[in-house]
C-alpha cells in the first residue's frame, strides 16, 4: 500500500516509469469496464486511453480518501459516458418488444463466459447499456442514473428491463436453453 | 420476479466484476503521445507568457532609458547651480541697487527660465547663464511624480494546470446542449426520424463550434475615427511667455494592423502596428481683437496682424513657448511680422504677428501589448482589453494655418502610453469577424523632456475592422 502511495507521488511528478506501473497495475481490470460500456473493442481501447491520460493529468487532485481503484474506475466510467453523450445522441433506441421471458436461473448464466457475456452487453442498443451498466455494476439507483443521464426516472427502469430481457433472450440463444424457441417469433 | 431479477443482476455482477483483459500494447504508447504533447502545449503556453511578459519589461525600460538619457544632459552642473543661484540672486540684487540697466535685468527675470534665453543671460554676467540649469533642475525635482505603474491584469501560472478543467467545463457545456435534445429522444419511435436529422444537424453545428474554438491566431485591419486631446502642466516661469492655450483637441484618423494569440481559453495577446496623430493641435495665440488684448490692438485691423505670439528671437533662431514645447520656427513665417521690444533693445523677447494660429502636430507608430479578456464568444462577441503602447514619434512639425513651419523641441522618441478599452465583434463567418473597439490611449510620461513641460496626449478612438481568424 506504500509502494502505491510512492507511485501515485511520482505519477504528480509526472515520472513515466512510475506511470507504467500504476498502468499496468489497472489496465486490465479498466479494459474490462471500458468494454462492458464500449460496443466494441476499438471504442473500448479509446475509452481506456483516454480514461488513463485524466487520470495522469489528475492525479494530483486524488486525495486518498477512497480507494484508487475507485477512484480510476469512476473516471473510466465517466469518460464512457460522456462518449456515450457525444456520440448516441443521433442514434435512435431501437425498439424492443418487452419479453417477459421464462425463469431465468443463476445456472443459465453459468455457462457463459465473462467474455461472452460482456459481448452481449455490447450489443445492447448505448442507452440500455449504458442504463444497465450503472444499475447493475456501478450500483447507481435509478435516480442517480437519471441525472447522470438527463432521462426521466422512468426510461430508466424501463431501459433496465429491456436490457435485462434483451440479454436473457441473446443469452438463451447463445446456448438454446430448452423450451425457449416458441416464445419469440415476433 | 423482483427475486430473479436480483439474482440475475448478482450473477451478471459477480461473473463481470473480476473480469479483466490486457488491453492491447498501442495504448500505453498513445498514453504517453498524449502525455508528452500535453507537457510540449504547456511549455509552449509558458514561454509565450514569459515572452509577454518580457516585452513589458522592455517597453517599460525602453521608456525609461530614452527619457533618463535626456534628463542627464546636465548632470554635473546641478549642483554647482544651486551654489551659483546664491550668487547670482546676490548679482541681481547688486546690479539692480547700483541701478544698470534696470529696464534689461526686469525683462530678464521675467524670461530667466525660458531655455532659449541663454545668449540673452549672457548679457548680465557668467553667472546667470547657471539659472538655466537651476531652473531645470528645481523644475525637475517639482516634476517628480510618483510613477504608477498600471497594473496588468496577468493570467495567473495556475491556469495551466486549470486548462484541463477548462477543457472539461467546455465539453460540459457541449453536452448539455446535446442533453436537452437527448430528452426529444424519449418521443416515440416513429418520430425519431424527424427529431434524428435535427440532432444530426445540431451535433454538425457543434463540431463546427469546435473547430472555431480551436482557431489560435487573428489578424486585423483598422481604421479609427478618434478624438486626440492632451493633459498638460508647466512651470509658472515657462508659462509667462507662453503662448495662450485654448481648446486643443482635434477629430483626426488613425489605423493599423493587429495581430491577436490565444493564451488561453478566456485570455490572448495582442500586438501590432498603428499610426496615430496624437497630442493634436496645441492652437493658441492672442487675439488682438480679444478680449483683454483688444485695448492694445493696433487701429487698423491689417491683414496679417491678426494674432500676437510671445517669441524669442536669438542667433537667427525664432522660438516660441507653446503647450507641447518650445516651438522652433525654422524662419519668419511668410505673412507675418515680428515685432522687437524697443524699449529694451538688449532684451531678445519680441512678438510676432500672424494671421493665423500655431499647432504643434505629432505622429505617431504605436506597438500596442494588449491583454484581452474574452467574456462573450459566440456569433457576437464582447472583449475588454488593456495594455501599453509604445509610441513612436515619426512626425514632428509646427503648422501655421497650412504651412508647416517648424518642429516642437525636446520632443521624446519613444514614449510609453496605457490604453484600455472594449471589443465587440460580429461572426459573419468561421474565420472573418467585424469589430468595432472603442479604445482610451493616454501616455504614461510627458512626451516632451523639457522640464518645465508636462504634456501628455490621450486619445479616444472608435477602432473599426475585419479580423481574421485561422
Amino acid at each position: 500500500m506504500e509502494d502505491l502511495k510512492n507511485i501515485i507521488e511520482a505519477c504528480v511528478s509526472g515520472d513515466v516509469c512510475a506511470q507504467e506501473k500504476l498502468y499496468n497495475m489497472f489496465a486490465p481490470k479498466m479494459y474490462g469496464v471500458c468494454l462492458r460500456y464500449a460496443k466494441d473493442a476499438t471504442e473500448a481501447e479509446d475509452n481506456l486511453q483516454d480514461g488513463f491520460f485524466k487520470v495522469f493529468t489528475k492525479i494530483k487532485g486524488f486525495r486518498h480518501e477512497g480507494s484508487l481503484e475507485g477512484w480510476i474506475r469512476r473516471i473510466m466510467v465517466n469518460v464512457s459516458l460522456e462518449k456515450y453523450r457525444k456520440r448516441n445522441i443521433m442514434h435512435p433506441v431501437e425498439d424492443v418488444t418487452i419479453y417477459d421471458g421464462q425463469q431465468f436461473s443463476e445456472d443459465t448464466l453459468d455457462k457463459i463466459s465473462a467474455k461472452e457475456l460482456i459481448g452481449l452487453i455490447q450489443q445492447l442498443p448505448p442507452r440500455y447499456k449504458m442504463v444497465f451498466n450503472l444499475f447493475v455494476m456501478e450500483g447507481l439507483s435509478h435516480q442517480q442514473i437519471s441525472e447522470e443521464m438527463k432521462i426521466s426516472v422512468g426510461t430508466s427502469k424501463s431501459n433496465l428491463a429491456r436490457a435485462r430481457n434483451i440479454l436473457k433472450r441473446k443469452v438463451r440463444e447463445l446456448y438454446k436453453v430448452v423450451g425457449t424457441n416458441e416464445n419469440y417469433s415476433a | 420476479m423482483n427475486m430473479e431479477k436480483q439474482n440475475m443482476d448478482k450473477a451478471i455482477r459477480e461473473k463481470l466484476e473480476m473480469f479483466s483483459q490486457q488491453p492491447p500494447l498501442h495504448v500505453w504508447d498513445n498514453i504517453q503521445g498524449q502525455l508528452q504533447a500535453q507537457k510540449r502545449k504547456r511549455r509552449i503556453v509558458l514561454y509565450s507568457r514569459i515572452a509577454a511578459a518580457a516585452l513589458v519589461v522592455m517597453a517599460f525600460l525602453a521608456g525609461w532609458y530614452f527619457n533618463e538619457k535626456s534628463d542627464r544632459a546636465t548632470p554635473a552642473l546641478t549642483e554647482t547651480g544651486i551654489e551659483q543661484s546664491q550668487s547670482t540672486r546676490n548679482t541681481e540684487n547688486n546690479v539692480t541697487g547700483a541701478g544698470t540697466g534696470n529696464e534689461v535685468l526686469t525683462e530678464n527675470i521675467k524670461s530667466e527660465p525660458i531655455e532659449n534665453s541663454a545668449e540673452e543671460q549672457k548679457s548680465i554676467g557668467e553667472t546667470l547663464i547657471q539659472e538655466e540649469e537651476i531652473t531645470d533642475f528645481t523644475a525637475e525635482v517639482q516634476n517628480q511624480q510618483p510613477s504608477g505603474e498600471p497594473e496588468i491584469p496577468v493570467a495567473g501560472g495556475r491556469n495551466n494546470l486549470k486548462l484541463l478543467n477548462k477543457i472539461e467545463a467546455f465539453v460540459g457545456k457541449n453536452e448539455d446542449k446535446k442533453l436537452h435534445l437527448k430528452e426529444e429522444e424519449t418521443t416515440p419511435v416513429n418520430k425519431i426520424n424527424k427529431t434524428d436529422e435535427l440532432l444530426i444537424a445540431e451535433n454538425i453545428r457543434n463540431m463546427k463550434n469546435r473547430e472555431d474554438d480551436e482557431s489560435k491566431w487573428r489578424v486585423g485591419i483598422q481604421v479609427s475615427p478618434g478624438y486626440s486631446s492632451e493633459t498638460s502642466s508647466h512651470s509658472e516661469a515657462y508659462s509667462n511667455s507662453m503662448a495662450y492655450s485654448n481648446e486643443s483637441g482635434n477629430i483626426n484618423i488613425s489605423g493599423g494592423f493587429s495581430v491577436q494569440m490565444k493564451a488561453g481559453k478566456k485570455w490572448s495577446v495582442e500586438s501590432g502596428v498603428f499610426y496615430a496623430r496624437n497630442g493634436g493641435e496645441s492652437n493658441g495665440s492672442h487675439n488682438w481683437f480679444d478680449g483683454a488684448y483688444s485695448s492694445v490692438a493696433p487701429l487698423d485691423n491689417a491683414p496679417g496682424r491678426k494674432y500676437a505670439n510671445d517669441v524669442n528671437i536669438s542667433d537667427g533662431l525664432i522660438t516660441m513657448n507653446s503647450v507641447a514645447g518650445v516651438i522652433e520656427l525654422s524662419g519668419t513665417p511668410g505673412g507675418t511680422e515680428v515685432a522687437t521690444d524697443i524699449e529694451s533693445p538688449a532684451s531678445n523677447s519680441g512678438t510676432l504677428l500672424t494671421d493665423g494660429e500655431f499647432s504643434q502636430v505629432l505622429d505617431f507608430i504605436e506597438v500596442p501589448l494588449y491583454l484581452r479578456y474574452s467574456i462573450l464568444d459566440s456569433k457576437f462577441g464582447l472583449e475588454v482589453l488593456g495594455g501599453l503602447n509604445a509610441g513612436i514619434v515619426v512626425g514632428n512639425k509646427v503648422y501655421l494655418e497650412d504651412e508647416n513651419v517648424g518642429k516642437t523641441k525636446d520632443i521624446s522618441t519613444l514614449n510609453i502610453s496605457g490604453a484600455i478599452g472594449v471589443g465587440l465583434s460580429y461572426n459573419l463567418n468561421k474565420h472573418i469577424s467585424l469589430a468595432v473597439e472603442p479604445r482610451f490611449n493616454y501616455y504614461l510620461n510627458s512626451i516632451n523632456q523639457n522640464p518645465d513641460i508636462s504634456f501628455r496626449p490621450y486619445r479616444i478612438g472608435i477602432y473599426t475592422g475585419l479580423y481574421y481568424e485561422f
